[in-house]
């Protein structure tokens, strides 16, 4: 029985127990820290949102955050906009890719009229071989 | 130098295609099969020139090579000019698809005359011959801008103006242009003459 014992707490059994430790840690973990980090964070939410009520509402400092806002935005988009027009240049414009493609087809069109020419000159040898044959019938 | 869809008169669009495709035929029937592998070089050249820019002022001009094109095919260059046209016009946007026959007239025909020029000014001395190089890749710009301006005459432009305005933008490219001619042509002839002898012979011989 001791041995048994002494058996079941080897290293093995040991990781065993780490491990169910390990996953208990990251299945209840998080939850619990979820809830308890949720409450701190509404309850600390809460003040701070009852503080920006309670005094009186500033408009003008608003709109002029939100002026501040729409120029930045507006000077990213600009921005973003000349990007793309740039990119869409970039793109419109030939490259390698065009160049290769052309090239091939230079290439097969004169590799198809070889392949056109090689025939005639076949047929037309054969033809001749064929009336020098008929022509001779030794 | 390339004109684009829908510049031109229907009529002219038309009648441009046909004298391309028959000065095509021609060219075709006129080549040697031999030479076949250097007119694909040549023309992969002819169609990847276009996309050599030399910037002058606020714009660009590119490259043509119509006179280099002429003196290396003579005959032949029509039908390398008209493939590289086409494929300039279906993978780069370079002109118009209606346009095509128009471009290859602009440049088709100005290739046959400089290297009908280099023919019969080339001597047997490299000076003479770079000369004869260098006047022949210089007149295929000209012959160009020529067409370039009596082709959008068709289209209501003001022959002159046209003709000027794109004289001025390719005086680079003249110069350039006649530099590679005699380049080339110096070259070939010191390092294999019968690529210059070649065509013409086969010329001769039909």
């Amino acid at each position: 029985m001791h041995r048994h014992f002494a058996r079941l707490f080897t290293t093995r059994s040991w990781s065993c127990v780490l491990l169910l430790g390990l996953l208990l840690a990251v299945f209840h973990g998080p939850a619990f820290g979820t809830e308890e980090a949720k409450e701190p964070t509404e309850a600390s939410a809460s003040p701070e949102e009852r503080q920006e009520v309670s005094p009186a509402p500033d408009f003008g400092e608003f709109s002029s955050l939100l002026d501040r806002h729409k120029v930045q935005l507006s000077r990213e988009m600009a921005q973003i906009r000349r990007e793309i027009a740039a990119l869409r240049d970039d793109m419109a414009r030939p490259g390698i890719k065009e160049v290769f493609a052309g090239v091939g087809y230079i290439l097969g069109l004169a590799g198809v009229a070889f392949y056109m020419h090689a025939r005639r000159e076949r047929l037309s040898l054969r033809k001749k071989s064929d009336s020098t044959i008929d022509g001779n019938p030794s | 130098m390339h004109i684009s869809d829908g510049v031109l008169p229907p009529s002219v669009t038309v009648g441009t295609a046909a004298v391309a495709l028959l000065f095509a035929a021609w060219s075709a029937r006129r080549t040697d099969p031999d030479d076949l592998p250097k007119i694909a070089v040549v023309s992969s050249a002819f169609f990847v020139a276009s996309l050599i820019h030399v910037p002058i002022g606020p714009t660009s001009v590119h490259l043509l090579i119509p006179g280099v094109v002429g003196i290396l095919l003579g005959r032949s260059a029509f039908i390398a000019v008209c493939l590289g046209v086409v494929l300039q016009s279906l993978l780069f946007q370079f002109g118009g698809i209606t346009a095509i026959g128009a471009n290859a007239c602009m440049m088709g025909i100005p290739a046959l005359i400089s290297g009908w020029l280099f023919r019969s000014m080339r001597g047997p001395s490299l000076p003479r011959l770079i000369l004869a190089g260098a006047t022949a890749g210089g007149l295929g710009i000209v012959l160009a801008v020529v067409g370039l301006a009596l082709l959008l005459v068709t289209g209501g432009e003001d022959f002159l103006g046209v003709a000027k305005l794109a004289m001025y933008a390719h005086l680079p490219v003249l110069f350039i242009e006649s530099a590679i001619a005699a380049f080339t042509v110096s070259f070939l002839f010191r390092v294999k003459p019968e690529l210059l002898d070649m065509s013409f012979q086969a010329h001769a011989a039909r």
